[in-house]
Order: structure tokens, then sequence, then C-alpha cells
């Protein structure tokens, strides 16, 4: 019995978007509970030269969403938009995103299948992939990149989390 | 067209672990570079009560290859062995991870599809029920990730020299 190619990628992205969505939550009452200005966490880095919080949760988007609308167009290149800055506009990025991915209909994605597509970056950067992997081995390892970044760093902030915050509503039986 | 469980799984696995194979050596080649002790990068942590980097390499092999061994068998557990302890036996145990996936036949991954997995905790009472494929796919690989990334992170916090290229690795581009 196969898969569809939905089947092997949107459930898995949806769990770890829902859980970061939690993380978001929690990350704000930390900040209440302690009496910390919210760009403590969302500013956060692992070290000086790494991208913060902030960045990490809008690269979840960027990498669950802005993957399914590159396949779309045939073309993915990296995103220079500033990542929302406060927890409240965070949350709304995920939700957005959330909502896009559970609206998805399993038929398109199949029709992805075998279907060219181009990652640039400017005009000399330039690599090729089928739609199918390029969503498999680009996409989807840079989506649970940022997220685990994204909880590494509420983490190592002393944020009250397990890595069950990580992997979310697990798909079990019944 | 749709996928195997096979291409959805084992190429990412592969990938993934064929990087932080690489990043033991960026580790290595770092230690050597500073004349720091590799303990320093091998038992380096988050947090207090986060665990090590050792930890987070072993679980690289636990979540890929035993959780290949648990979906055979159908019951499944955590590893309570203990993780290497130098950063070549740390690259050893990768080296046979790559080398079981390396060696994995597509065909008897279909008959993985609706096999009963149970994953337990010994002396507790936690049971969760899934289906080989939804073990693998919800429960495995996101565990997967989260520990190779994990690892990835404690060494960009140490200061060794790495991007997140060295954590993408491979891509499966075309020709």
């Amino acid at each position: 019995m196969p898969l569809s190619l939905h089947a092997a990628t949107i459930p898995g992205w949806l769990q770890v978007l829902g859980a970061t969505r939690k993380l978001i939550d929690t990350a704000r009452d930390h900040c209440a509970e302690h009496d910390l200005p919210q760009a403590e966490l969302v500013d956060a880095r692992l070290i000086e030269d790494m991208l913060p919080l902030k960045y990490q949760i809008k690269s979840c988007a960027v990498h669950s969403r802005g993957a399914i609308e590159g396949v779309r167009q045939g073309t993915f290149s990296p995103d220079m938009t500033e990542p929302p800055a406060t927890f409240a506009a965070l949350a709304e990025r995920l939700d957005e995103t959330i909502a896009f991915l559970e609206g998805l209909d399993p038929a398109e994605l199949d029709r992805f299948i075998g279907r060219d597509m181009v990652f640039t970056i400017g005009s000399k950067f330039r690599r090729e992939f089928t739609a199918e992997n390029f969503l498999l081995g680009f996409s989807q390892p840079n989506l649970y990149f940022h997220a685990t970044t994204a909880y590494d760093l509420l983490r190592m902030k002393g944020v009250k989390i397990g890595k069950g915050d990580f992997l979310g509503a697990m798909p079990v039986k019944g | 067209m749709p996928l195997s469980l096979h291409a959805a799984l084992v190429p990412g696995w592969l990938q993934v672990l064929g990087s932080c194979r690489g990043l033991i050596d960026k580790a290595e080649a770092h230690c050597a570079a500073h004349g720091l002790d590799e303990a320093e990068l091998v038992e380096t942590r988050l947090f207090g009560d986060m665990r090590p980097f050792k930890y987070q390499i072993k679980s690289c092999t636990v979540h890929s290859r035993l959780a290949v061994e648990h979906a055979r068998s159908g019951i499944a557990g955590p590893d309570f062995n203990s993780s290497p302890e130098t950063l070549a036996a740390l690259g050893a145990q990768l080296d046979d991870t790559i080398a079981f996936l390396e060696a994995l036949d597509p065909a008897e991954f279909e008959t993985f599809f609706g096999r009963d997995v149970v994953f337990t905790i010994p002396g507790t009472d936690y049971r969760r029920e899934y289906t080989a494929e939804n073990f693998l796919l919800g429960f495995s690989r996101p565990n997967f990730h989260f520990h190779a990334t994990t690892a990835y992170a404690l060494l960009r916090m140490k200061g060794v020299a790495i991007g997140k290229v060295n954590y993408l690795g491979a891509w499966p581009t075309r020709g």
C-alpha cells in the first residue's frame, strides 16, 4: 500500500506546527510569570551570529506553507521579509499557516509528483529538484530544523517545556 | 503516482545522518584546532537538566535504525543503553546506522502498513498504540530531527564553525 505525497508530509508538518504554536503561548506565559519583556525570548539566540527565535518561528511557515506555494509556481527562494516581532504576531503567522495546510487537497499534492522545481538564490545559485524531492529533502528538514531550534532556544532560556511539547499530538490509534 | 513508505523516510534519514556524521568530524577538527578536550563537546548541554551531545547523537540511531527494528517487532520503547563516550565511538555508531539503513529493502517497508506498534515504558503504565506507518512518520521522524538539530545546536552554541547547510546535508537534487 503506497503513500500519497500529502500523507507523507502534511500530517507531520501540522503536528510540529501545532506543537510550536503552543510553545508560543507557553513562552508568553513564562514572560508574564517572570516579569520578563517579550523581546528577551523573541530575540533570543543560541550564539550571537545565529538568527533569533522570531526568525526560527517565521521559518516554520516559510518551509511549510511557503514550500507548497513555491511548488505551485515551480520556484522557491529565501524569504527576506522581516519576521513578526511579538508573540501575538508570531502566533497569528502560525495560525494562518496551519489553516492553509489544513485546507490543502491531497489530490493537488499527488499532481506535484515529478514536476520541476528550482531553488534559486539571486542569479548565481540554482538547484533543480523534482517537487517531491524538494518537499521531502529540502523543505521538510528545514521545517524540523527551525522548529527544533525554536524549542531549543526556549529550553535554554529556562521555559518549562519537555520533548513532548515538541512532538505534539502523536498519531496514535483511536 | 504515490510514494513508497521507504521513499518517504529512508532517504531523508540518510541525508541528515550523513550530516551528523560530518558534524562529528567538524567537532574533532574544532577540538584539535583549539586544544580542547573532546569531553567539552561530547558532554555539552543547552541547559543544566537537558541531555548532552552524546545522547543527542545516540538518539539519531534510536529514532531511525531502532525505529525500523521496532516496526519489525511491533514492540517499541525507550532505549536505555548508555551513549558512546567519544567522538570516534559516536562516529562509528552513525556509520553502522547508515550502513543498516542503506541495506534496507523498500519492499519490506510495504509490509509495515497497518501493522501494530505498541510503545510502552517499562515500570510505568504508559502505553501508546500506533500503526507502523504512523509510528515511523509521526513518532520516529520528528524525534529523529529533534535530536539531530539539537546536536547541531549544541556545536553551534559552542562556536564550532558550522552553518545550516551542515545540517541539511546532500540535497536530493536532479542529476
